[in-house]
This record gives C-alpha cells, structure tokens and sequence, in this order.
C-alpha cells in the first residue's frame, strides 16, 4: 500500500503538490487524473524516490521511500519521456534491468516483446514513440517490482497496443498481485482502466474515490413530463447538480442511487423516462462544478 | 529465470555492456592511449637506432637514448598527463552529465538505488576504467620497450611512479569535473565552471604578478608565480622541473629516481590536496543537489554570487593589465587614473555579461546588480592598495633576525659545456650558490637600494632615465623558509663600505664566480684529449694547448679570494681574459676575466708562454678612430637626455703617435663587463676604436673617463 500523508513539493515559487494526501491500496489501478501542471508528474515521481518532498510523508508499504534501496526494488518507474541507454536495444536494457532488478524476468521479456512485434536486436533510438513506450512498458512489466509507475503511459499507444497493456495489467495484477499507479489528463483511457481515481487541480486532490462508487453515487437521467408541476414532485428532494432542457426533455445529473432515483421519478408520472449511464468525464464535470472549479480548465480527452 | 540467478560471468559481462554503453568515451580514449605507448615507445624507440646507425653515435649513446625514448612515453617526462586529464573530465562529464537531464536522472534514480551509491558506483567504474586501459597501454608498450633493449630499472621505475602520478591526476580532475557538475545545473556552465577550477588559481597568481609588476618599483621579475592547488600548474611546472638537455645520461645514474621525486614531490602533495578538497566538497554538494535543480545555471546562490563576484574581480583587474599593455612604451602615472577608471568599467560590463550568462536572459543583464558592486568595490580596493602601496612592498626590508641568509641574483656565466653524460649548463644562477650571513650589511644595501629604484622608477615614468647605481637583484632567504626576490638600485659611492664588506666575503665570492663551480669542467679538461688556453688582452692574443685547467682554475680561484674587492674593481674593469676551449666528444668553452692585480693568473700566463701586457704601447697602434656623438655638448657635465635636437656624430682619425697615447691614457676598455664598475665614471659621448698595426677591420673598444677628454679630441669632434 502507498500513503501519501500531507505531502508538499515547492519548484522556487511555484506550488507543484500542495499538501496531498492519497492511499493507494495494493491490487488496485489507480489513476491519477488533473489539468496539466496539476502535479501529477510531481507526486510520481516523488513515489519513485527521484524527487524528496519538501513536507510531508510518502510510506510505500509502511517504508519511506527516498533513498530507499529495499522500497525502490518494489517500483518501477516509466517516466513521460523515457531514457534508455545510449545505442542500447531492448535485448541490451533487459540486460542492464536484470542487473538492477532481482525479479527481472528477462525471457518473459523476449516473450513479450515477440508478441509485441518489437525487435529485440535493433537499437531503440531508431524505434518510433508509440515503440519506444512500449519498450518501457515491457520493461516495466517484467521487472517484476510490486509497483509500476506510468506517466502519460498511454498517450501514443494504437488502440490495440493499449487494449494488449491493459491486458498484461490485468494478467499481472491476477498473477501477483501488481499495482499499477497511471498518471494521465485522458480521462477516458482511464475509465475502463482504474478502479479508483484521484483528482488533482493546482496540486492539491480534489477527490479520490472508487470510480465504480463514483457512477453508482451519480446519476444521469433523460426525461419528459406532461407538466412542470409533475417534474417538480419527481424532482423534489433529490440533490441535482446540473439539469439542462431542451423542449420538453429534461438532462437530470443527480446524486444518488439508481434506486433512489428510479423510485423519486415515479411519482412524478413521467411520459419518458431513462437512466443513463455516466463517462468518467461527466462525473468530473459535475464534481469538479460542483467545490466550484471551472471545468473550462481542465483537459479533456 | 529471473535476474536473482545470474552467474557471476553473467555479472561481469553484463557491467561490461553497462560501461560500454554509459562511459563510452572510454571506447575513444582506449586507441589514444595505445597509440600514444604502443605506437610511441615503437616509433620513439626506432627512431633513436636509425639516429645512432646514420650518426655513428657509440653502443653507450644509444643504450642511453632508447631508455630515454621509452622514459619520454612512460615515465615521469612523458606528455600522457594531458590526455589523462581529459580523460577524466570526459568520464566525469559523461558520468555524470545525467544531473543535467530529467529523462535520464528519472531513469537513473527511480532504480534501486541510493544517491551515494550511485556516485560510488560512477566513480569505480570510471577510476577501474582509466586504470585498465592506462596500466593494459603502458604494461604492452613496456613490453615492447624490454623486447628492444630499451629499458632500465630508472626506465621501470618512472614508469611506475609515472602511473601513481596518472592516478592521483585522474583523481583530482574527475573530483575537479564532478564538483563542477554538482554545483552546476547545466552541461555548458559544469563546462565553464571545470575550467575555471583549472584555471583559477595560475589567472589569480598572475594578475598578482602582473599588478606588481606594475605598480611595484622593486618588483623583481625572478619572483616565482605563488600558484597554489592548481593541478594543471603542478605539471607543467613539473615539466620544467624535470626536464633536462640529457636524459639519456641521467637515465643512466643511480640518483635519478630520488632526484626527479626531490622536484616534484611537493607540486605531486599540492595536487593530491586539489584532489581530496574536491572530492570532499563532492560529497558535501552532491548532498545538496536537487533533482530540482535541472536547468539552473549554477543552483546554489551563494556559490552563484561568489562566482559572479569573483568572474568581475578577475576581468575588472585584468582589464586594468590590458590597458597597461596597450599603454606600454608610453606609460606614465597620469594613466593610472584612466586604468582604474577602465577596470571599474570592465567590471560592470563583466557582472552584466555574467548575469546574462548565468541567467540564459538577455533581459536579466541589470540584474544582480549588488554582486557587481561588490565586484567593483573589491577591484577598486586592490588598486588603491596597489597604487598607495599599502602593504609597503617598496618599502618592505625584513627584520635581520628573521633572515637566513642572502644573495644576489647574478648572471656571471663563465663556462657552456655539454657532454653526453653530465647534460649541459648555460647559465649561472648566482643566487643557487651564494649564502650572504653578513645580514646588516646586505639590508643597510638593499635599504639604500629599494630607495634608489623608488626614485629610479618614479623617474622613469615622467620620462627620465637616470644612472643612479647599480641594477641588482637581491633574494632574502628567510628562516621560515620564503624566499623574498626585489630589484633594487644599489647608489654609487653612497654604501661603498656595506658593498665592499659583502663583495669581499668568500660566501659573495664563492657564489658569485662560476670557477667555484668548475668541477665537471676539471672532468672535462682533464678527459680532453684536445683542448685550448688563450690569454687575451684588447689587442692581443696567445694560445696554448699545453697546460692543466685545473692549474687555472686554482690560480683564479686564489685571485678572486685574495684580489677581488669592491673597492678594487668598482673604478676600473678587467684588463684581459683567460679563454679556454674544448671541442671533442664533449663540448666547453669559458671566459675567466683577468684584472690588472690578479697575480696568480697573471704568473701561471706567463709561465704557459702565453701572457702578453695590457697596456697598449702607442708604437704598435695603426690609428684611434675616435666619435663623437654628441658634437657640441659636454657629456662630462651634461646628462644625454636632456639633448633634445636631432645630432649628427663627427668621428675623427688620429694616426699621430702622441695623440694615440694622450688618448689611451683618458681612454678605458669596454670590451670587458663588470658589474660593479660605476659606469658613471665614463663619458657617454665618446667611442673609441683602436686599430693595431696590420688591423683594418678588428678594433678594440675604449671610451673616456669624465673629465679626462683631452682637448683636441673636445676640440676636433665638436667643430
């Protein structure tokens, strides 16, 4: 498990993580989502022992991290901009990686990167950007470390690449129980990804929570009344956070339970009535609206 | 299988590809070293045979310069300390360059790791590296070497100390490169920063110098540059140190080891200290480093400021050096208002251009204005004690109870020889030999002396250029072991006595005369099987081949004990001299001056048959060509300077027997050099050339005495 308790990192006058407080359980995807310059980059780092916090505390597994060779062994680290030996080839930095990590598995390795399509003979330097992630991400795979690490991992990534990760994530995370830490500002490469989310803005979180609790706490309904005064009562009590109406039909997002909604719909004696279901994108619009951030902020995928 | 089961073969192999693909400028460096031993010890070798077989040199010639081949590649001449030197800047810079770039400090430190271990492991890769290929290049090329005959236990045993001494270099510049690295936030500025940690101390010892120089009236140009923890210092003045005309012959004595490690042991300590400090402060800063700190010119702002501040110091007092050369021939004290007002100038340009540099902005020039008033206050400081002389360098005489001994730093050189086992000598060094302990009378001299030079330079900067006394330059050897060096002006008549006690001391003597020192020119003459004794006088010569140097020597030595005084020669100069000459298989010539009351020498002549008067008898002279060269005044009383209109010299030819002798008897020989002659004396006007009968071309020289210029010759040359 990673705690990160209060945690605090200053760039001369710029506030990269302000006071960050995070619990990543292990066996879960955990995304770290927010605007660019949020800090995402920052706390990963921080996580991988390069950069050490101003203030506050990062305890993987109950240990301090900084300069910890035993907690490092546990965690690999893919940066956004990946760093590979000079001239090396994938063959040669499975070499360098067995020597640094005990449980490299390097014919695993070779395995993969067949399935791949990557040629573990020819230098990395002449690979394109989407190859090269791929290399890391290998690499990564097959360190063996309880953690992985991913900044922006899946931004380049073809569609069928990132579907064969996401499968050797889940196959790790089955296998032995890898805990996989992605960064990203795509919110919907994360949806179908992450079991649970933290969202940063200006280095601070502004939530951290399970994304299924997330879509099951929040509803998105489309519907049509015979009246205002029958929407009123089917409306009354529920704790809407946006609505838009175009003609007749009604766009409700509301905080609640399905049931909860289902149930207060039906007294109103709606002539259409739908529950839909909610993007990641949608819940962070509204959440983010609702502690009043303006969503016009953030990027979105 | 996982990494957890490698062999240690495995192990090893997999380093190897890590040092191959991390510290790959070893790879460039490798075929330089082996071409430079290899190649060289090869090439240097062969080269030294073909010399001998187109030469005829002798079996012992050439044993003696294989060894000095294979010496001038491995050993303690050899020039490899340059490329180990930048060996161990690029390893360092390669080693560590990653602190410059996040991608690589990302990669490097979220590995299992720690930051020290990191740093340990750069270091013994590096240090491991440089030693393989240094030791694996040399032990082959030492190899050869043997094969070839070209080796001896000096050769080896150089070469060993030769690669202690590449280690300790290697360390130093590695700990110079990283420390730069650490306290540096991109390559361009670690650059910079190691070469200012090269640089710093020689450019920091010469503008002392120079300002001195400048500003000093007894500054004395023997004064060694005081350069301190400068590595790069340390060799070349190890260089000079060693180097010798001869090696091949001093390879060849048991002495060689120990005399070579006598020369350099102390430059070797200050460049193991540089080493040590650095790699400390390695390990202090390298704590301090940021991840962060990417991108930043220098990081640390104190270190920062105190860069900025030292880079405007350093421009700001050479600028002031600049203007001096640029003013040079033409200098005089009006100037040095324009020369502070230019350093002043130059130092806020510097801590401008320095902001600019530091900040990689333009508009950051007006920035960091306070470091540069610092910089300027400091400048100005140094001028104003430069030019007030504030820390009375001019005045400065020691205290006589804290000075060993003294001497004058003399260039009395009487002997050149050169043989193929003692090396050559060309030049005298008074100072190696004399051991003045006569303290009161040295400073009562030198007092004299520095106020003299003050009056003289002080002259000399309005234009004027008075003979005050004579030009000396005089060493205090301190009992704490400095050596203290000033130029002085030692006046006429004024401390004759003080002179006359010091000159007239066998330690001035014996150090002062190179016939004291004479002993491998015994050896030489004594081995010759052809030598050459000439007494000469202005206007004769007789030659012997029949004598015994040693007898000279003796002989001179007596005189210079018994007849040489201040008193006896400052009015008068050396009437003849003793030349001898040996050309053979080893080479000298000396030059032994001969003063009328030199009785020994003068007897042993005339006992080899070869004496012959110094005085001219008028009946043997063809003709006096007598010039004039300033027609129309009077050089008795007048000083030549203040004759400001354009002069055509008159020369006049007396062929008649009295006139000769009138002006021989006015006239005295400068064919000869004394150093303590009061050339004063003379009248600056006049040259007299002495034609001997059947001579057309080879004259002798005189001039006249002040005040002894007979009246037809003022009369004749000033129509």
């Amino acid at each position: 498990m990673i705690e990160l308790i209060d945690l605090e990192k200053s760039f001369d006058r710029i506030k990269a993580v302000n006071r960050v407080g995070l619990s990543i359980l292990d066996g879960e995807v955990f995304g770290l989502v927010g605007t660019n310059g949020a800090g995402k980059s920052t706390i990963l780092r921080i996580l991988a022992g390069v950069i050490k916090p101003d203030a506050g505390i990062v305890l993987v597994d109950k240990r301090p991290v900084y300069d910890n060779l035993e907690v490092k062994r546990d965690i690999f680290y893919i940066s956004d901009d990946q760093y590979f030996l000079p001239a090396s080839t994938p063959e040669e930095m499975a070499v360098y990686y067995e020597q640094i990590y005990p449980g490299f598995d390097k014919l695993k390795f070779f395995k993969l990167c067949t399935g791949f399509g990557l040629d573990t003979g020819r230098r990395i330097s002449t690979f394109s950007k989407g190859m090269k992630k791929q290399v890391s991400i290998l690499l990564g795979i097959c360190a063996g470390t309880k953690y992985i690490l991913c900044d922006e991992t899946f931004d380049g990534l073809d569609p069928v690449v990132r579907q064969g990760v996401k499968s050797l994530f889940a196959g790790e995370m089955a296998d032995r129980g890898l805990t996989p830490v992605i960064a990203s500002h795509n919110l919907r490469e994360l949806e179908d990804i992450c079991d649970h989310i933290g969202l940063l803005h200006q280095g601070g979180v502004i939530l951290s929570e399970d994304i299924e609790d997330m879509k099951l706490r929040l509803q998105k309904v489309q519907c049509v009344f015979q009246s205002e005064e029958e929407e009123k009562i089917a409306t009354d009590g529920l704790e809407i956070l946006l609505h838009e109406k175009r003609g007749r039909l009604s766009t409700y997002t509301i905080r609640g339970t399905r049931e909860e909604v289902e149930e207060a719909f039906k007294r109103g004696n709606p002539v259409f009535f739908e529950v839909l279901a909610l993007s990641l994108e949608e819940i962070f619009i509204s959440e983010t609206e609702v502690v009043g951030y303006d969503i016009r902020k953030f990027v979105l995928g | 299988m996982t990494s957890a089961n490698l062999s240690l073969g495995e192990r090893i192999k997999n380093n190897r590809m890590y040092i191959a693909r991390t510290l790959w400028t070893s790879l460039v460096a490798l075929p330089f070293f082996a071409a430079y031993f290899i190649l060289g010890v090869i090439m240097m070798v062969s080269r030294s045979i073909n010399y001998a077989a187109i030469y005829n040199q002798s079996q012992e010639v050439l044993a003696g310069e294989k060894l000095a081949a294979v010496e001038r590649i491995t050993g303690m001449n050899s020039i490899a300390w340059i490329m180990v030197a930048g060996c161990a800047v690029m390893f360092a810079l390669q080693g560590f360059s990653y602190v410059f770039n996040i991608s690589q400090i990302d990669f490097y430190l979220s590995q299992p790791t720690t930051r020290a271990q990191r740093i340990r492991k750069n270091f013994v890769n590096a240090h491991a590296t440089f030693l393989m290929m240094y030791i694996g290049c040399e032990v082959v090329a030492l190899i050869i070497a043997a094969a070839m005959g070209a080796v001896n236990s000096n050769v080896l045993l150089s070469a060993v100390i030769e690669t202690v001494r590449a280690f300790i270099l290697f360390f130093t510049y590695y700990n110079i490169t990283v420390l730069a690295v650490m306290l540096s936030g991109s390559l361009p500025i670690a650059i910079l920063l190691t070469a200012g940690f090269a640089f710093i101390s020689i450019i920091i010892s010469g503008e002392v110098m120079l300002f001195k120089s400048i500003f000093f009236a007894t500054y004395s140009a023997s004064e060694p540059m005081n350069v301190i923890l400068s590595p790069l210092y340390d060799r070349i003045a190890s260089m000079g140190s060693l180097f010798t005309d001869n090696l091949s012959g001093a390879l060849q004595k048991s002495g060689y080891i120990s005399d070579s490690l006598r020369k350099i042991g102390l430059l070797e300590l200050d460049t193991i200290i540089v080493g040590i400090i650095a790699f400390i402060a390695v390990l202090i800063f390298s704590g301090f480093r940021k991840t962060e700190h990417v991108g930043q010119s220098i990081p640390i702002r104190p270190f920062r400021w105190f860069i900025k501040i030292l880079v405007c110091i350093l421009i700001g007092l050479g600028s002031g050096y600049f203007v001096y050369l640029l003013y040079s021939g033409v200098w005089n004290s009006r100037l040095y208002m324009m020369m502070c007002i230019v350093m002043v100038l130059a130092t806020i340009l510097t801590g401008c251009v320095t902001e600019v540099i530091l900040e990689g902005n333009i508009r950051r020039m007006f920035k960091g204005m306070a470091q540069t008033i610092m910089g300027i206050a400091i400048v100005v400081l140094v001028f104003v004690i430069y030019r007030g002389d504030l820390l009375g360098f001019d005045s400065f005489v020691p205290a006589p109870d804290k000075v060993a001994s003294c001497a004058f730093k003399l260039y009395t050189n009487s002997f050149n020889y050169f043989d193929s086992i003692n090396g050559g000598r060309y030049e005298f060094d008074t100072s190696e030999y004399m051991e003045i302990t006569d303290i009161e009378d040295f400073l009562t001299v030198a007092r004299a002396g520095m106020t003299t030079q003050r009056e003289v330079s002080s002259a000399s900067q309005e234009g004027r250029y008075p003979d005050e006394g004579y030009q000396a330059e005089i060493i205090y050897r301190m009992k704490n072991g400095k050596k203290i060096y000033r130029q002085i002006t030692i006046p006429y008549d004024t401390v004759d006595e003080s002179m006359d006690r010091i000159l007239s001391s066998e330690a001035y003597k014996k150090g002062a005369f190179e016939v004291f020192h004479d002993e491998i020119i015994r050896e030489v003459m004594a081995k010759a099987g052809s030598k050459t004794l000439t007494f000469v006088t202005p206007t004769n010569s007789s030659s012997t081949k029949d004598f015994d140097y040693a007898e000279v020597s003796d002989a001179y030595r007596q005189d210079v004990l018994d007849n040489y005084s201040f008193l006896e020669v400052k009015n008068k100069m050396p009437v003849a001299s003793v030349e001898l000459e040996v050309n053979g298989e080893s080479y000298a010539y000396g030059t032994l001056e001969v003063y009328d009351n030199y009785t020994n020498t003068i007897s042993l002549m005339k006992k080899y048959g070869i004496y012959s008067d110094s005085a001219i008898n008028p009946e043997d002279i063809q003709k006096i060509v007598i010039t004039n060269y300033y027609p129309g005044h009077d050089m008795d009383t007048e000083d030549y300077q203040d004759i400001t209109e354009d002069l055509e010299s008159t020369s006049v030819t007396y062929t008649e027997k009295d006139k000769i002798k009138a002006v021989l008897e006015a006239a005295i020989s400068t064919d000869y050099y004394n150093q303590w002659y009061n050339y004063n004396n003379n009248n600056s006007g006049y040259s007299i050339e002495v034609y001997k009968n059947g001579e057309m071309y080879s004259a002798a020289y005189y001039t006249f005495l002040k005040g002894k210029v007979p009246g037809f010759v003022a009369e004749d040359t000033n129509r």
